[in-house]
């Protein structure tokens, strides 16, 4: 069974998220913050990390920075789900070349069923060269292919 | 103990309007995801209809609040004080936050033995708008940063007035962070971002009807948590028996 790193700091949205991605066959730690997940990746070994870029204390860029220093963790995928729209980073090689994010969804227009299929796809590296049709007609889903990069 | 008060820059509306946008954003997505995850857990309309339900009236109760502190800040107008029982706002204050908090998993108290049967001159729609502002910011982040999470609302006196605020173990704000927090809501994007993911509108909502009822929003601390709070002047006319 994969394993999630979930970092939502919204108590609510992390209850749905988790609940949603059990369904869907994954087993799911989440965390609220930045150094929460440091401790968690150390000790859950995630296959994939779902990560929300506004936290309390140190954000979710920052995090990635540390994240992607250790040696052990620099191939995990990361996809980022927040409610930062990925407009924001459209032209900024930060995210797509520097600390490697594998995929954006932008939160408010994002369903659970997008959020399941883009880690399916993320981690499902023999289906990576189809786009699977749900992920086509959304917009939200983001690669660093659409930025250019 | 109480820090000096805070004061803001004057700030467009439309980027209050922006601020309070992203705000709604978080209720309705909780709505959102919810409906989605009772259709695919083939819950019952009713269980999941209750948890809407409460989602909704909490926002809509926060919009009126936002309403009034910004339409307050915009026309610089003060608000009509009456003698009021602090003990009592503080009480049907507690039971409006009471649904968010249960949603959330926070703790809510009510500590008014330095202030009991105390009366004070404020506005009473306000002085709730103002703490219930403050209370949907104290809920989220407490809920956050903190694994027994507890938010106390208390009032006690002092030898300005009655204080009366929200406090938290988290609650470590300092009065240069809530300065800050306030000249950057609407402007940045986690004004106070070490304590709280969202814009921080509750804050500069609170601080703009208690400016209308010639009060200030401060830092202060009550027992060894930190908190946001206001001194309110106690009423000469009445006493309770």
């Amino acid at each position: 069974m994969k394993r999630i790193l979930l970092v939502e700091p919204d108590k609510i949205l992390a209850q749905v998220y988790k609940a949603s991605l059990k369904r869907a066959g994954y087993e799911v730690t989440q965390v609220s913050g930045a150094q929460e997940a440091i401790i968690s990746a150390n000790d859950f070994h995630p296959d994939i990390v779902v990560l929300e870029l506004k936290l309390v204390g140190h954000n979710g860029v920052e995090f990635l920075y540390e994240f992607r220093s250790y040696p052990d963790w620099q191939e995990i995928p990361v996809i980022i789900n927040s409610l930062i729209h990925p407009r924001e980073f459209a032209s900024s090689a930060i995210l797509w070349r520097e600390i490697k994010v594998a995929g954006y969804l932008y939160k408010p227009q994002s369903s659970l069923k997008q959020l399941s299929s883009a880690i399916r796809f993320i981690l499902d590296k023999e289906a990576q060269s189809s786009v699977p049709a749900s992920l086509k007609r959304i917009e939200n889903f983001y690669t660093a292919r659409d930025f250019g990069f | 103990m109480l820090q000096p008060s805070i004061s803001g820059d004057e700030l467009s509306i439309s980027a209050l309007v922006g601020s309070v946008a992203e705000d709604l954003k978080l209720p309705l997505m909780q709505i959102a995801r919810k409906v989605e995850l009772g259709y695919l857990e083939g819950k019952s309309a009713e269980e999941t209809l209750s948890d809407l339900d409460g989602i909704a009236s909490d926002a809509l109760k926060l919009m009126d609040s936002y309403s009034l502190g910004l339409e307050l800040g915009e026309r610089q107008q003060l608000l009509e004080l009456e003698p009021l029982s602090i003990q009592a706002v503080l009480y049907d204050t507690a039971q409006e936050m009471d649904s968010m908090a249960k949603r959330y998993g926070v703790e809510l108290e009510l500590n008014t033995t330095g202030a009991r049967h105390q009366l004070i001159m404020a506005n009473k729609t306000g002085l709730r708008a103002a703490l219930l502002s403050l209370g949907s910011v104290f809920i989220e982040s407490t809920a956050t940063t903190s694994p027994r999470p507890t938010i106390t609302l208390a009032a006690y006196k002092t030898a300005q007035g009655i204080a009366s605020g929200i406090y938290s173990q988290t609650a470590d704000i300092s009065p240069g962070a809530l300065a800050l927090a306030c000249r950057l809501s609407g402007r940045a994007r986690q004004p106070l971002s070490n304590y709280s993911t969202g814009s921080a509108m509750g804050i500069y909502v609170a601080n703009n009807i208690l400016q209308a009822m010639s009060a200030k929003l401060r830092t202060s601390r009550f027992r060894h948590q930190g908190g946001l709070g206001m001194v309110l002047l106690p009423s000469r006319q009445l006493q309770l028996v």
